[in-house]
């Protein structure tokens, strides 16, 4: 009796670490469930073959690919790289977080049918849901449980009476993607605590389910590339560094700790990307730290090295160079799309000079550092030190290439703002689909960004009149210390790719995916949107939910009555994104420069209206748009088959 | 009460569909895939397709490319044997088009083939008109008919 006590009070101290509160549970058990709805085991993106591949070494306990298990045609692997006659793939970081789930699924396949594995799995998932929704405050807990059980058996019941044979062969994949639809589930989670920690646990509950229901991490959940794993930990980095930022004493040492080891771990997933989170949260912390003492400095250096330690381990077993990643070895020649197999050296930053030709050598679906590969020594003995010099010197080079872009704005427009038929993109890979957002059409949200410069603008006038001389970043309270650390991430992770783009095979900028929690982060900090959540929730809700039915039948009803095809139908979604971004901007700057004229009402309707359309765009994206693999769940086929085509 | 009682019943419930469905027990509830055609044949007793409304337009709303936007293909099956499937081709060799659209016959009624759009990189359809071929055809491991092939003239509206 005691014993089952102490196991209870355990898993409670536990779930209270991981989850902060039951709200923080239920948010991340929903965003789960959200996720699997439009969930399909299958292949979206070509380099993911290589990937998946590599995960059933990885499995099998190995780091070379042995078993081409997917595969779309003979010897088209983009992404493998050969090493003394040996293949290995990329990203280990991210399949070993998916290790586990493929070992579970396989085994619990001995006994359980896969596709019905599947479907239990995520009948656990919302009975947790319903379960824990019954024992929040000011809940009916007697009828949230009986419907919510009782929808939960029916569609398991829908699930398995429509059920369709699921390959074994498979599970690696689901496992695969259930790892980034926990990566992204566990983003919606951190955003949460970041700004309930700020704002309230309102404010940051409309966060986390923004962030999952209204801006392409609900796109990208089940598909499984290193964008979603990326921005879960440079956001988990962000909330770290903002806990060290409030606490004190040892509490704050172990959060700065905590913060160089999300930056570090994602040096195993992409370290191209890795170098500029670790850089950045260096320069902020060091400036901003309270306290730099040899000690402090001490424990975080060796907490940084200790997270690269499984990359480093990894890239000496494969080319003997600890510090040369996968992504730089020599890639394997893809048989069939040409188009799609990276370039290998020094192609890859291209299109710096040449009078600000768009679109460059389009080199790559994936490409985060092949230009740095300048053949960095690759004898055991080469230490990280050798080759940091050519990565630095790329990274440099990044960063300018990124600020050259800048004085091109048709360019940029073509990247955040409208897409349309973008000059330079090919494409003729896409069989002349115009599917490639602009980062404002996938997430219209970020119209509210443009109260910001208000913000700014009036902060600067106030400061004026108080003193001329800009605070001390270590004088800054630890909000606005955070807010800099965001702004800089934000930043940098925008430059650092702005040479490679526009480019295809992006449908929602996915480079810049990583950004997107960031800048949801910032949407928070706007004071007009937080107190139309706060002051407004009904109306927010209620006008959330009419948005999505407005947009799913003005939606449809264009693609059914003006007979779209498909670039045609994305296209004329993004530019009802755009009209919502426009409405949400006004409210959003008019209460912000003239609070008495409009109302937290008209706010939460003007935030509800981008939103309802974003969750159109993933759902059809999952239902209509984008067809690949099989429905995980066949209920949703089911319904699939009954919406329009294209 | 009721509630700990059901939630704990319909946790069970979806334990016991799991394991008495798996592949120790041995019931197997999956079927196959509807897109899995077999073994037999159709008697297709009409096939209808507006052979006027083929032609290439222009993409809308900042597409910029062209389309080339085939007819829908409304097929009458009579009677069915196994599990054959309807094959609806739409072919314009000098632009580079062949659409297929497949769909498996699993009894008689009218089924509709309505192939994608194709999307063409803008000046590829530089003629007024083209030629083109419409075919359907009934075809399975043990059969495969032709029932209906007619040509069409591809107007160029863009």
């Amino acid at each position: 009796m005691s014993d089952g006590a102490a196991v209870r009070r355990r898993l409670r101290t536990l779930a209270r670490w991981a989850f902060a509160d039951r709200y923080g549970l239920v948010l991340w058990l929903g965003l789960f469930c959200w996720f699997g709805l439009t969930w399909r085991v299958g292949i979206f993106l070509q380099d993911t073959y290589a990937t998946a591949n590599t995960l059933v070494a990885l499995a099998d306990g190995q780091l070379h690919v042995t078993e081409i298990r997917y595969s779309l045609t003979l010897g088209s692997q983009p992404g493998l790289h050969r090493v003394d006659g040996l293949l290995y793939g990329r990203n280990y970081g991210q399949l070993a977080l998916a290790v586990p789930l493929v070992w579970a699924l396989e085994g619990l396949a001995t006994v359980v049918d896969p596709r019905l594995l599947l479907a239990g799995l995520w009948a656990g998932f919302g009975l947790a849901f319903v379960t824990q929704v019954g024992r929040l405050d000011g809940v009916d807990r007697e009828r949230t449980v009986t419907v919510g059980s009782m929808t939960v058996a029916l569609l398991f019941a829908g699930s398995v009476l429509t059920a369709t044979d699921l390959d074994p062969t498979r599970l690696a994949l689901a496992a695969y993607q259930l790892s980034t639809i926990a990566a992204a589930a566990t983003a919606g989670l951190v955003l949460y605590r970041l700004v309930a920690d700020w704002h309230g646990r309102r404010v940051g509950l409309a966060a986390g389910a923004a962030l999952g229901l209204a801006t392409p991490v609900g796109f990208w959940a089940t598909i499984p590339k290193r964008h979603t794993l990326v921005a879960a930990l440079v956001l988990a980095a962000v909330y770290a560094f903002a806990v060290s930022r409030r606490s004190e004493g040892r509490a704050a040492l172990r959060a700065r700790a905590a913060a160089y080891a999300f930056a570090g771990v994602i040096t195993w997933v992409h370290a191209f990307e890795a170098f500029f989170v670790v850089g950045v949260l260096g320069v902020v912390d060091l400036l901003t730290a309270r306290s730099n003492r040899p000690r402090d400095l001490l424990v975080v250096g060796l907490v940084l090295l200790l997270a690269a330690t499984p990359m480093l381990a990894t890239n000496s077993a494969i080319s003997g160079n600890p510090a040369e990643p996968p992504r730089l070895l020599p890639n394997v020649e893809g048989g069939g799309g040409v188009e799609f197999s990276p370039a290998t050296d020094g192609e890859a930053s291209g299109n710096a000079g040449a009078g600000g030709e768009r679109g460059g050598p389009a080199d790559g679906t994936d490409s985060g550092g092949e230009g740095a590969s300048g053949g960095p020594d690759s004898s055991p003995l080469g230490t990280v030190l050798d080759a940091t010099g050519p990565i630095g010197e790329f990274a440099g080079g990044a960063v300018v290439d990124g600020v050259r872009t800048l004085d091109d704005p048709a360019r940029l427009s073509n990247v955040f703002v409208r897409s349309g038929h973008i000059p330079g993109v090919k494409y003729r890979l896409n069989e002349y689909e115009v599917i490639e957002l602009a980062l404002l059409e996938a997430t219209p949200i970020l119209g509210t960004l443009l109260a910001l410069p208000v913000l700014v603008g009036r902060r600067l006038v106030g400061t004026e009149r108080r003193s001329l001389r800009p605070s001390q970043p270590r004088r800054l309270s630890p909000r606005r210390q955070t807010d800099l650390f965001v702004v800089a991430l934000a930043v940098v992770l925008t430059v650092i790719y702005l040479p490679r783009l526009p480019l295809y095979s992006q449908l929602t900028v996915r480079y810049l995916h990583p950004v997107v929690p960031l800048a949801v982060y910032g949407v928070c900090r706007v004071p007009a949107v937080r107190t139309a959540v706060t002051d407004a929730t009904g109306w927010l809700i209620r006008a959330y939910a009419l948005s999505l039915l407005f947009a799913v039948v003005v939606v449809l009803g264009g693609i059914v009555g003006l007979g779209l095809a498909l670039g045609e139908a994305v296209q004329y979604h993004a530019l009802w994104n755009l009209a919502a971004a426009a409405v949400c901007a006004i409210a959003v700057v008019g209460r912000t420069a003239a609070p008495t004229r409009v109302s937290p009402r008209a706010v939460a309707v003007g935030l509800a209206l981008p939103a309802g359309f974003t969750t159109a765009l993933l759902v059809l994206s999952g239902l209509v748009y984008f067809e690949y693999g099989a429905y995980a769940f066949d209920l949703v086929r089911v319904v699939a088959d009954l919406l329009p085509t294209l | 009460m009721v509630r700990r009682y059901l939630v704990a019943g319909v946790a069970l419930f979806v334990v016991v569909v799991s394991l008495s469905t798996g592949p120790l027990a041995g019931s197997d509830v999956t079927a196959e895939r509807v897109s899995d055609f077999g073994e037999g044949t159709a008697t297709v007793s009409s096939v209808r397709a507006e052979t006027a409304a083929i032609r290439v337009t222009d993409g809308r709303f900042g597409t910029a490319v062209e389309y080339l936007r085939p007819p829908t293909a409304t097929v009458h099956v009579a009677s069915v044997t196994g599990r054959p499937r309807l094959i609806y081709l739409v072919s314009v060799p000098d632009i580079d088009v062949d659409l297929v659209e497949t769909t498996v016959v699993g009894g008689p009624g009218t089924y509709r083939l309505v192939p994608e759009d194709e999307g063409l990189a803008r000046g590829t359809a530089a003629a007024e008109t083209y030629d083109g071929t419409l075919t359907v055809r009934v075809q399975s491991f043990t059969a495969d008919r032709t029932v209906y092939r007619e040509n069409v003239t591809v107007e160029v509206a863009t």
